[in-house]
């Protein structure tokens, strides 16, 4: 598969580890992934729409600082996203908007608290082999 | 390496460790690298694999070169627990078992993002909860001076600055104080079953066959975003100030610094938060059992144990080679236990130590220990936390394919209610070491002395 994202298990936490043909869209699989942790996709509509971004010094800084916005919508507006799409990368700046609507507890079931993702081993940049980007992150369950 | 690292394990532990968690092993490694470390970087018996700090880590620093490191405190900010105990015995408790548990889940919102209605705040009185702590709850009806007296710190960290917590960790907070939240989060209603030391049992009030109350929650959302606000701040610290980091989640600042200090105040506000939270949720407990036992709380003698905070940094007197010093210390997944005749024992337990408060699973037991005197020169009078998992969430949910959970508890005469299914199957008892592996090696180390073991017939989860 070209682009995806598989879970990664600890004893006490969770990772991620997302990918896709370019950093867009490793970015992309990562916040889906993400959400995926919180909400069963499959019962997510894209009713709405939300842009946001995020700054960061470093390629892995970036992507957990994009993580962190997009989980931001959860703990402050109650939105839970099914698909993502981040605008051409540029500079320090990551630009994106995520597609889902408004937590519905007689639709949704929430999987498990997502507490906050972590700096720590995260990762955002090409496959040792080249061929596809990459993003891995612990998240704080 | 700046120091050395000390970990507290007897030999199977260490054997575990060594393979399984080696990761965990080379975080105590890490810790060791930051500026102005004094004494070992140490890790506990429960000590398992964190972000940058490992859990069950302790870890002191100096001014001028020390560190303050928000991943050494960790997330959950001053979680932490609380022991009530009741003049109840086990058998009134027992017999009103279900009916409670009943009511505790009604009365103490649990759960992923968890709200109470009942109690919406405004900015300006979510900042008095942050400068106040338990107090505040106490000023609001939800308590009295006297279960302050039973609190680390008498529930507020007086260096506690409001303005250093963002909008949006005020936001995240703002429903959530008297909320229990979720994952291993919960309140117990236990039996004192065995002491082994009756003289600090009397004077804690605890008897075999007392019923007991723990909760273990902590500053919830505001908390969790306090915590991601500072790394990114002291992220950028770290460069600024030449601060080299093996993990990122370390970053860290001095603690004379303009970022140092304003994390501390910020990370007191949320401190507070969690002591007002666990006080608030004290009030809805009593207010449980005497809708169960058709009693006030007063005649129920609901009374607060003590409360210790076990994700947290503390300037504190320490002596070192000889000289007392004023250090800051991390303890993240460690618990202070401060032993007879310290200042900062309460006056009731002046005489015997600091309790210490060790939960383990929702399956067996959990732990009164007391503060000793060789953890006041060994650990920064520090011990341990908790039992630690062991099993993934994966691997407890697949350990728990085809059984019903709350059945197999009830038949062991606990009575369980939990807001989702997923949070109990990844909670099982086997998910945990059992506690008092952990327990028995602080023992022998000297760290803590065991008190008394409490057995939990209610459970509520999230």
């Amino acid at each position: 598969v070209s682009r995806g994202y598989r879970v990664l298990e600890h004893t006490a936490d969770t990772g991620i580890e997302a990918w896709g043909p370019t950093p867009e869209a490793a970015l992309e699989q990562a916040a889906v992934g993400l959400f995926a942790q919180l909400c069963e996709p499959g019962s997510v509509q894209e009713r709405r729409s939300v842009t946001f971004s995020a700054h960061g010094p470093d390629d892995d800084t970036r992507a957990v600082h994009f993580l962190q916005e997009a989980l931001a919508h959860w703990h402050l507006d109650r939105m839970v996203f099914v698909r993502f799409e981040v605008e051409p990368l540029s500079g320090e700046e990551v630009r994106a908007r995520g597609f889902g609507e408004v937590y519905d507890p007689a639709r949704h079931e929430i999987l498990g608290e997502l507490k906050a993702v972590t700096y720590h081993h995260a990762f955002f940049g090409k496959s040792s082999d080249g061929e596809r980007w990459v993003v891995r992150v612990v998240i704080d369950i | 390496m700046r120091t050395d690292g000390i970990v507290y394990a007897d030999a199977e532990m260490m054997r575990t460790l060594l393979s399984k968690e080696a990761e965990a092993l080379q975080q105590v490694v890490n810790v060791a690298h930051l500026p102005g470390i004094v004494g070992p970087s140490i890790a506990m018996p429960d000590i398992h694999w964190g972000y940058g700090f490992p859990i069950g880590g302790v870890a002191a620093f100096a001014e001028p070169e020390g560190v303050v490191s928000p991943g050494g405190i960790g997330f959950d900010i001053n979680c932490g627990v609380r022991l009530l105990r009741t003049a109840l015995a086990r058998e009134e408790g027992e017999a009103r078992g279900k009916e409670l548990a009943d009511a505790l889940h009604r009365n103490l919102p649990s759960g992923v993002g968890s709200a109470r209605k009942d109690l919406q705040l405004s900015t300006k009185e979510l900042r008095r909860v942050l400068e106040r702590g338990a107090a505040w709850a106490v000023q609001a009806g939800m308590g009295s001076a006297e279960d302050l007296a039973h609190i680390e710190e008498g529930g507020a960290l007086t260096s506690a600055d409001p303005e250093g917590v963002t909008p949006r960790a005020l936001e995240r907070g703002r429903n959530q104080l008297g909320t229990l939240g979720s994952g291993n989060h919960f309140c117990e209603v236990q039996y004192v079953d065995e002491v082994y030391d009756a003289e600090s049992a009397r004077a804690i009030g605890l008897d075999v066959g007392g019923i007991t109350i723990s909760i273990h929650t902590g500053s919830r959302g505001l908390g969790y975003q306090t915590c991601e606000d500072y790394l990114k701040t002291m992220l950028e610290a770290s460069k600024r100030y030449g601060i080299t980091l093996p993990d990122k989640q370390l970053c860290a600042a001095p603690l004379t610094s303009p970022e140092g200090k304003t994390y501390l105040g910020a990370m007191a506000a949320a401190a507070n938060f969690a002591f007002c939270n666990r006080q608030v949720l004290t009030h809805f407990v009593r207010a449980a059992f005497e809708e169960i036992f058709h009693d006030s709380a007063e005649a129920l003698g609901i009374s607060v144990v003590y409360d210790v905070c076990h994700n947290i940094a503390k300037f504190e007197n320490h002596l070192i080679d000889g000289e007392m010093r004023r250090v800051c210390v991390h303890r993240k997944g460690a618990t202070r236990a401060f032993p007879a005749g310290h200042p900062l024992v309460p006056e009731a337990y002046r005489d015997i130590g600091q309790p210490v408060l060790v939960p383990g699973d929702m399956g067996r037991y959990s732990f009164v220990l007391i503060g000793s005197s060789a953890a006041l020169t060994e650990t920064f009078g520090s011990s341990c936390h908790g039992a630690g998992r062991v099993m993934s969430r994966h691997a407890a949910k697949k350990a728990s394919a085809g059984r019903r959970i709350p059945r197999e508890l009830a038949e062991r005469g606990i009575h369980l209610r939990a807001d989702s299914m997923r949070t109990v199957v990844e909670e099982i008892p086997e998910a945990y070491k059992d506690v008092s592996q952990v327990v028995d090696v602080v023992e022998k180390a000297g760290i803590g002395r065991k008190v008394a073991r409490l057995r939990p017939f209610v459970v509520v989860k999230g």
